[in-house]
């Protein structure tokens, strides 16, 4: 609404003065006479009826926070994503909360390039840190690189056996490591330009001994930990282990499990608290392709499926784990179908290429880019 | 988690909420803040059990108003998805209890709708074991002003005679028509014209405003009172003592106490759940 006060001798010039400032639809709202001056006050309100209030229909902050809250998202990050994503809206509320991701978090996977420090899973027990060391193998091993697998946990009854299995099936040295002399002596022996894994066995990290133990293969080794974590866990308990695996050096984490979670709150609070970077996924169970790479668009993606219009239903990840056919045929790891699938090798902060990619574009394992 | 924690998703309704009373005005610096926590104790003087909400989610101050630090705040509950009834302190000098705001609070500002309505449904639990619930709204047109307000039975905006409060309090009260017209419910809506220089001006200044929704809005707004300007109030606000312990026969004081009891006039004197729905 427009409102104006006129002053003017009589009331015939007032109203005139009204009509040429305002227009013939000018409403007069309010005549006084002071003195010898007429006062007129009138408005215009042109759209006074015409445009819609959408109050409840959802905003795209909205789908946001609903995706948020339903990832079980803590508040404080929530609102930080929340005010990033704010500066984003661009086209969509996908686009802007891959935005706010990419600004809050790294995203650095480990076969984005070879690995030259021993890279060394750490995690609570049943994270999955050995079918995740065995795919970074298969991993490395499609980027021909040379592989050597360790494993410290000694403890867990067919721990060794488990490594063997995927290690003679790959075709890879595996070695076990009794203290943090043998570890040193086993990455020694390695051959020159291999990537060494390491596995460890299950820390319980509220256990001053488990992590002293951890840091000493750590420290052996020269490796660089890896904070391994299922996704799905609880909010709080996700958080305190990022901060607790940080505190032990982990910059990095690979959330395993994608596939059997729908809330990954877990995933970005330990992150957060932590300080940790994202690394790979760990998105099937499958060995030669269970492991991918996300940036901060395909992590977007899988926070919030087809805009969040509604609650994602299981089997929601198919479109985050969708396979680039094309990486596929290109892909050289070259035993059996069910492992002749991509991950990918790091492709990070590319523009979208298309609606119906699955984020970042994705590459044959290990892939240098 | 408790029903009235902000993140229960179990089925927001948007009904009003019956004894509560939202005060508005579009623009700020018109004395809502004010005009609230004098209303709140005028409406305790007649003998209802009257909770004040600092609703300004962005700006809260009542608490600054009133010289109190409280120990619980509406944002703490919130990020502690606690009921709100936790967040309710006493005001024995004014005989009312409050749930105080958090200034400078930016998420709640910008709360998205599932949080408002969250919100709303904590006011609902809390305010039913209360009489009266003044809402302090903030300043402006935005969502959650025009949400809280649609959640009240009764919206009192508040207007003084500068053109901009007129404009703004019109946009309020178009905006809160149009949101209307979208839930198919329509907040029952009253002026009151603070700072006036007399009655008379008063309701010259109400008549403007009343003229302009008539016309542009086909709205008639009535009028529920006229607070006239003294300067009993800048001292009471100064002071940090509400002027209706402070200068309780001052004119403004009576203004206030007269509008409390054709507030409760218009809203119905008890406070019937289901009485003013829908119409």
């Amino acid at each position: 609404m427009r409102l104006r006060t006129f002053s003017a001798a009589n009331m015939s010039e007032a109203i005139r003065l009204v009509r040429d400032e305002l227009g013939p639809d000018a409403v007069i709202l309010n005549t006084e006479t002071a003195g010898k001056t007429v006062k007129i006050t009138a408005a215009l309100d042109r759209a006074a009826m015409l445009e819609p209030a959408p109050l409840l229909a959802p905003e795209p902050m909205d789908s946001i926070a609903g995706a948020l809250d339903f990832h079980r998202v803590p508040e404080l990050l929530m609102e930080r994503l929340m005010h990033l994503a704010e500066n984003f809206l661009l086209e969509n509320p996908r686009q802007a909360l891959g935005a706010a991701l990419r600004a809050r978090f790294a995203y650095s996977p480990i076969l984005a390039r070879r690995p030259e420090r021993p890279v060394m899973l750490v995690g609570l027990p049943g994270a999955g840190k050995t079918a995740t060391l065995a795919k970074l193998a298969a991993g490395a091993k499609a980027a021909k690189w040379p592989v050597v697998a360790v494993t410290c946990d000694l403890a867990k009854a067919g721990g060794i056996d488990q490594l063997a299995t995927y290690a003679k099936a790959m075709g890879i040295t595996a070695y076990q490591a009794r203290n943090a002399a043998t570890l040193r002596r086993a990455i020694a022996a390695a051959p020159e330009g291999a990537v060494v894994l390491i596995d460890t066995a299950g820390s319980n990290p509220l256990k001053q001994e488990d992590l002293a133990a951890l840091g000493e293969f750590a420290a052996a080794s020269k490796a660089e930990p890896i904070l391994t974590l299922a996704a799905g866990g609880d909010v709080s308990e996700s958080a305190e282990q990022g901060q607790l695996f940080a505190e032990l050096g982990c910059q990095r984490l690979i959330a395993t499990r994608i596939d059997a979670a729908r809330r990954y709150g877990g995933v970005l609070a330990a992150a957060e608290a932590g300080k940790l970077g994202f690394a790979e996924f760990g998105i099937s169970p499958e060995i030669g392709s269970g492991l991918m790479a996300f940036g901060a668009d395909a992590l977007a993606r899988l926070l919030m499926p087809q805009e969040m219009a509604a609650a994602p239903k299981p089997g929601q990840n198919d479109e985050t784990a969708r396979v680039d056919r094309e990486a596929v045929d290109r892909a050289s790891v070259d035993r059996g179908s069910a492992d002749k699938s991509p991950v990918d090798g790091g492709a990070r902060r590319r523009p979208d290429p298309g609606r119906n990619t699955g984020g970042t574009r994705k590459r044959p394992v290990g892939s240098r880019t | 988690m408790s029903e009235t924690s902000i993140r229960a998703a179990a089925a927001p309704t948007d009904d009003p909420i019956p004894n509560v009373i939202a005060v508005a005005s579009g623009k700020g610096g018109v004395g809502k803040t004010w005009l609230s926590i004098s209303l709140a104790q005028a409406l305790a003087k007649l003998g209802e059990r009257v909770l004040l909400f600092d609703g300004d989610l962005g700006l809260a101050n009542i608490d600054v108003q009133l010289g109190i630090q409280p120990s619980m705040d509406l944002g703490t509950a919130l990020e502690r998805h606690m009921p709100l009834s936790r967040a309710v302190i006493s005001y024995p000098s004014g005989g009312f209890d409050l749930i105080a705001g958090r200034s400078g609070s930016g998420s709640l500002a910008a709360m998205p709708i599932n949080r408002l309505q969250g919100l709303a449904a904590g006011l609902r639990a809390v305010s039913g074991s209360y009489g009266r619930v003044v809402v302090d709204l903030g300043a402006g047109i935005e969502r959650p002003v025009r949400y809280l307000a649609g959640r009240a039975a009764y919206c009192l905006v508040v207007t003084t005679d500068e053109p901009t409060a007129l404009t703004d309090a019109y946009a309020l009260i178009k905006m809160l028509t149009l949101d209307a017209s979208e839930q198919s419910r329509e907040t029952p809506l009253g002026v009151t014209v603070n700072m006036a220089a007399s009655r008379e001006i008063g309701q010259r200044t109400y008549e403007t405003l009343a003229k302009a929704c008539d016309r542009f809005l086909k709205r008639r707004i009535p009028l529920v009172g006229v607070i006239r300007r003294d300067p009993k109030v800048r001292d009471s606000i100064s002071t940090q003592t509400p002027l209706l312990v402070r200068h309780p026969n001052s004119p403004a004081a009576q203004d206030v106490e007269a509008l409390a009891r054709r507030l409760l006039e218009v809203t119905g004197g008890e406070a019937a759940p289901q009485a003013r729905q829908g119409n």
